[in-house]
């Protein structure tokens, strides 16, 4: 097996094996050439896509390599590429282009620190051979290489003095741990950790908390509550693209494609199991939504929309039924397009006026046109207008809970989609809107190497919404196929999701005609514009100016939502904080102990001498 | 390679009075001497690997009474962890050590401890681990105090009186045994208590050992002198003590005693597992909370010692063979790794104390934009101890937890992989503050350490991913130790 035959792009290694070269190969290159390394990356994500394209095609394919054998379990490499696979597959390696096409140009002008691109590389392989992997172990040690690169990436960008980062990989690191115990478990119990041969009853303890170990695992990658605090943390110090590339995408597609997994393949679930999902997923949807409203910086925002349009997809899969899971994973892959694409616009807003604070920019539409019209796109994706891909998703999930009967789950989905477009509507309005500020008004066109992914983005938002069966019908429906549905009916689930939307989407099209109808018959009145004045003097106008920022600050006013929002603002939600209080005071009291005095210390060992004498003497 | 065994022993022994000699002569004399004959141990230990059982007469004096030097997989693992790793910290202490005055009586001191380590692990009988162990024990006491400053000649007080109180322990130990069994020599115990059945005063003995090892090795509640003794040394001896001193007198001693001379029964077995959790959970959670860098670094030792003090419990405790194998030679490998990712993290810490002049985090901050190097290896070692695939801190653990979950022993497999995830965050914290992060308007000056302090550091940052790739083949050498330890002493004279 020589090098040029693992770098067909036909091989199932090459995709690990590659950006794992490359970014060594990145390393040690100089800085000052930089060209060279962002072209080594460029060439190699690029690459990738094309191994991504061959691979979607062969669609079935298995290798396995023994590696090693730790007592009874086997960590071989069993890669296997099937249909479910392949697209996740497809899409990670279209994001990871994207993402190195658009940090060349978000990192022009300072440069990306030198490891940037190695790092990006070795995330890339690494989700990848989390996605292709049949062995649990080694799933998991593909998983764990995600996150702590993911710890480094963040990391290079702009730091807080805090603690805060490192709060991210707390919960990371917990839910991984858990992970690492479910599959061990898993191993000793079934005396296999080949995710093909197994198919596990939850009819146990035992069973059941290696289900739920795994399924928090999951969806604590993906940002699901309670498990969802490190997105937003974040969001705070990690740069955009970074973003853009991990939360926004990667982490979803490997949390959702690892949920729908162990979910639809390992075990066979109960009905308990399912509506602990619905819980979690509807939790998820309105409470990050309520978070989101109130953001004022554009990067937090987002990543509390990224974390309320998981619960979307939970939602989905603990439906149960086949609409609702095709739904679910349809809108992981729509999810990822226009999140990264939000993301992308963000950190080209970002990168020309150096605010990401919503009420210190303004009046971006006619600076910026085509970022402005990229955010349109892809913020009616998220709210689910049709005819975007988002509408359509989110469509089939509700179909799948109303088929499961769960109504009241129904109310909350689309009260969530309803805020999720309220809080859109201020960023739309306090960005691109309005009046300019100071920032904004020098304010020019994001470079084109920023552009170019932003456009495909929006155009695959566009596109996977008015030909939303063309994805079905490649990606989603073969993927789930003969899987614990059986063989799936595709005319009836497209046909399910499709007769109404266009009945829908034809009214609201005429809404907004009318709309805009009424809009410029007021324009046809005469307005009288006159300069301001206040006592007499001309007041500065640019503090005047209406930014959007407070569209929602009477939610936040009202008696029962202050008080929640004010406990979430302290942390109390969020599991990380409480546990760490707990944790730091048995630290504290421990440390206390520990005085110093040698009297103290001694007096120990001789207790504990003394203790061990009685336990082994009179046990 | 037999009538080589001695110099183990002799080599360090003679150099450290040696070099003392010479040193009134001519400074540089000490640094090329001690220098050269690590490595010559060094080399010694890694040729010993494919030799296989050997026993080495004293004298040519006859078995049982003679002193005897045994070498089985156990031993080689031992050796190579203490002579490597004292090969590495001298290269370290070339440069670093210059800071100090008396380097030639660091260096004395320092040889003195490499001999009494290799004679603890080579003794094949009671009386001389003791006196071997009382060498290494006096020489690091000395060692800890080399700074004389207040808190360190503390800390060196400290440690004096608790080691001291755990060597007349172990001492009372052997004098019971002796009067029981009549014998010194380890193997010629085993024989005998196998032939003539348990006596409670035997009991007592175990009593007694396992308090003065579990001190050496400072497993909870007989740590409390290691915090403060291994930051206060100076960082090569930091290493050498977290990374190699409580293995050789601690680890080893439990192993080979406990299971070689007494044979391991299932209370036993309990004692080290509760022994190693606890250790573990203390150890962590105090580590957590700690903001001098070697003094984090210590408590994790603790806490890594309890991983293996648990691996080798399992291994006394489970009833099929092929899980004790497993629990042991995930202790043993434990035990190595730990050798290599906490002496690089001591030599981290002094790296950047030798360049900053601070070893508090809070102060420090951005250093991978001036020290490179020290920055790669300190990132390495962390994600090695917090157990993160493919470095090497992960198949031990991992093979610690299958054993765990193979002996259905679940609460502690579960508090095993908990206290890993809290090893993770405590190195979070570590690489926030010192790696990561912004650089303080005051370090802008800070440059990178000098080479052969660079060398030691690449070296093992190396080690901890080529030990980790290169598991596969290393696997079967650790499961044959780990057999052949779960078996009571043979000597083949």
């Amino acid at each position: 097996m020589d090098i040029m035959n693992i770098l067909q792009p036909s091989n199932l290694l090459c995709p690990l094996i590659l950006p794992a070269i490359v970014g060594f190969i990145i390393l040690l290159i100089p800085k000052k050439v930089k060209y060279v390394s962002e072209f080594f990356a460029l060439a190699t994500t690029a690459y990738m896509l094309y191994v991504g394209f061959t691979l979607f095609g062969i669609k079935d394919a298995a290798v396995s390599y023994p590696w090693v054998k730790v007592g009874p379990l086997a960590l071989n490499l069993d890669l296997v590429i099937n249909q479910f696979s392949s697209f996740v597959v497809l899409f990670i390696a279209f994001f990871g282009l994207a993402t190195v096409l658009y940090s060349i140009g978000y990192f022009r002008k300072e440069g990306a620190n030198p490891r940037y691109y190695s790092f990006v590389l070795w995330t890339l392989g690494g989700a990848i051979g989390a996605v292709l992997s049949n062995n649990l172990i080694m799933l998991l040690i593909f998983w764990e290489i995600v996150t702590v690169l993911l710890f480094f990436l963040v990391n290079l960008g702009k730091n807080k003095e805090n603690l805060a980062a490192a709060k991210s990989f707390a919960v990371l690191g917990i839910t991984d741990a858990g992970m690492t115990f479910a599959v061990i478990l898993i191993g000793i119990l079934y005396n296999s950790v080949t995710i093909s041969e197994l198919s596990i009853k939850v009819d146990g303890f035992l069973p059941g908390l290696a289900y739920v170990l795994l399924f928090i695992g999951a969806t604590a990658k993906a940002g699901a509550m309670p498990f969802h605090s490190w997105i937003p943390t974040v969001s705070e110090s990690a740069a955009t693209p970074v973003m853009a590339f991990l939360p926004a995408s990667l982490d979803k597609l490997l949390g959702i494609y690892l949920l729908a997994r162990i979910s639809l393949n390992m075990f066979e679930l109960t009905s308990v199991i399912y509506t602990i999902m619905l819980i979690v997923g509807a939790f998820t949807v309105l409470l990050s939504v309520l978070m989101a409203l109130v953001q004022h910086d554009i990067r937090k925002l987002l990543s509390f929309h990224a974390i309320s349009q998981v619960g979307y997809m939970v939602l989905g899969i603990g439906t149960g039924t086949v609409v609702g899971t095709v739904g679910g994973i349809f809108h992981m892959l729509n999810h990822s397009i226009y999140k990264s694409l939000l993301f992308f616009n963000a950190g080209a807003i970002e990168k020309q006026t150096g605010e990401t604070d919503l009420s210190k920019i303004g009046g971006l539409a006619r600076f910026m046109p085509i970022t402005f019209v990229t955010t349109v796109i892809a913020a009616f994706s998220i709210s689910g207008i049709p005819p975007l891909n988002g509408f359509f998703s989110k469509w089939m999930i509700y179909r799948g809970i109303v088929e499961s009967k769960g109504i009241i789950f129904l109310a909350v989905a689309m009260f969530g989609s309803a805020l999720t477009l309220a809080s859109f509507i201020k960023v739309l309005h306090s960005t691109f809107l309005g009046a300019p500020t100071e920032v904004t008004k020098k304010a020019k066109e994001a470079p084109l190497s920023m552009i170019t992914p932003m456009v495909v983005l929006a155009l695959l938002c566009v596109l996977f919404g008015v030909f939303a069966s063309y994805p079905l019908n490649n990606f989603i429906l073969p993927a789930l196929d003969k899987s614990a549905f059986g063989t799936i009916d595709t005319e009836a689930v497209i046909g399910a999701s499709s007769w109404t939307p266009d009945l829908a989407a034809v009214l609201m099209l005429v809404g907004l005609v009318v709309g805009m109808i009424f809009f410029y018959l007021t324009k046809l009145t005469k307005v009288r514009t006159t300069k301001v004045y206040i006592g007499g003097e001309v007041p500065d106008t640019s503090e005047m100016r209406y930014s959007g920022v407070d569209f929602y600050k009477t939610i936040r006013e009202l008696k029962i939502m202050g008080a929640a929002y004010s406990d979430a603002e302290k942390g109390w939600f969020d599991p990380y904080f409480v546990v760490a209080k707990i944790g730091n005071s048995a630290i504290m009291g421990m440390k206390k102990l520990h005085n110093g005095v040698l009297s103290t210390y001694l007096s120990w060992c001789l207790i504990g001498l003394a203790v061990l004498l009685i336990f082994l003497l009179l046990v | 390679m037999l009538n080589l065994i001695p110099l183990f022993v002799a080599v360090p022994m003679g150099l450290a009075f040696f070099t003392l000699i010479t040193s009134k002569f001519s400074k540089r004399t000490s640094d090329v001497f001690t220098f050269l004959g690590v490595s010559f141990l060094a080399y010694l230990a890694v040729r010993l690997i494919t030799a296989g059982n050997l026993d080495y007469m004293v004298g040519g004096w006859k078995w049982p009474l003679g002193i005897q030097l045994h070498v089985d997989k156990l031993t080689v693992i031992l050796l190579l962890i203490i002579n490597v790793v004292a090969f590495l910290a001298t290269l370290y202490a070339l440069s670093y050590m210059e800071r100090y005055t008396a380097k030639p009586k660091f260096y004395a001191l320092l040889l003195l401890m490499i001999a009494g380590m290799n004679g603890v692990v080579l003794a094949g009988d009671l009386f001389n681990l003791y006196v071997f162990l009382e060498i290494a024990s006096l020489a690091s006491y000395a060692l800890v105090g080399f700074g004389v400053e207040s808190e360190e000649l503390e800390a060196s007080f400290k440690y004096l009186i608790l080691g001291g109180v755990a060597s007349s322990m172990i001492l009372l130990g052997i004098a019971i045994v002796y009067a029981n069994t009549g014998s010194l020599n380890m193997a010629d115990i085993a024989q005998f208590l196998s032939t003539h059945g348990e006596r409670s005063s035997i009991y007592f003995v175990y009593a007694l050992f396992l308090m003065g090892f579990g001190l050496k090795s400072a497993m909870v509640p007989f740590h409390a002198w290691l915090p403060d003794a291994h930051p206060s040394a100076p960082a090569p001896i930091s290493a050498m003590l977290s990374g190699v001193l409580i293995k050789a007198l601690g680890i080893y001693a439990i192993a080979r005693i406990f299971f070689g001379m007494f044979g391991v029964n299932e209370m036993l077995g309990w004692i080290m597992l509760l022994l190693g959790t606890l250790s573990m959970v203390v150890g962590v959670l105090l580590a957590l909370g700690q903001y001098d860098i070697k003094r984090q670094l210590a408590y994790h030792s603790i806490s890594q010692m309890g991983y293996v003090m648990t691996g080798l419990g399992v291994g006394a405790l489970a009833g099929s063979p092929e899980v004790a194998a497993l629990g042991i030679a995930g202790g043993l490998f434990h035990a190595i790794n730990h050798a290599t990712f906490k002496t690089s993290l001591f030599l981290c810490a002094g790296a950047i104390e030798y360049s900053t002049g601070t070893r508090d985090m809070r102060k420090l901050g951005g250093l991978y934009k001036r020290m490179p190097f020290t920055s790669t290896a300190t990132s390495v070692a962390s994600l090695s101890i917090a157990g993160i695939p493919p470095f090497n801190g992960f198949w031990s653990k991992l093979m610690i937890v299958i054993a765990l979950f193979q002996a259905k022993l679940y609460v502690y497999a579960a508090i095993t992989v908990f206290v890993s995830f809290v090893t993770l965050l405590s190195f979070i914290k570590l690489q926030k503050f010192c790696v990561f992060g912004e650089l303080k308007p005051e370090m802008k000056s800070v440059k990178e350490v000098p080479v052969s302090m660079v060398i030691a550091l690449v070296v093992l940052a190396l080690l901890c991913l080529g030990l980790g790739l290169g598991f596969p083949f290393i696997e079967g050498f650790l499961l044959d130790a780990a057999s052949g330890l779960k078996e009571l002493l043979v000597f083949n004279i």
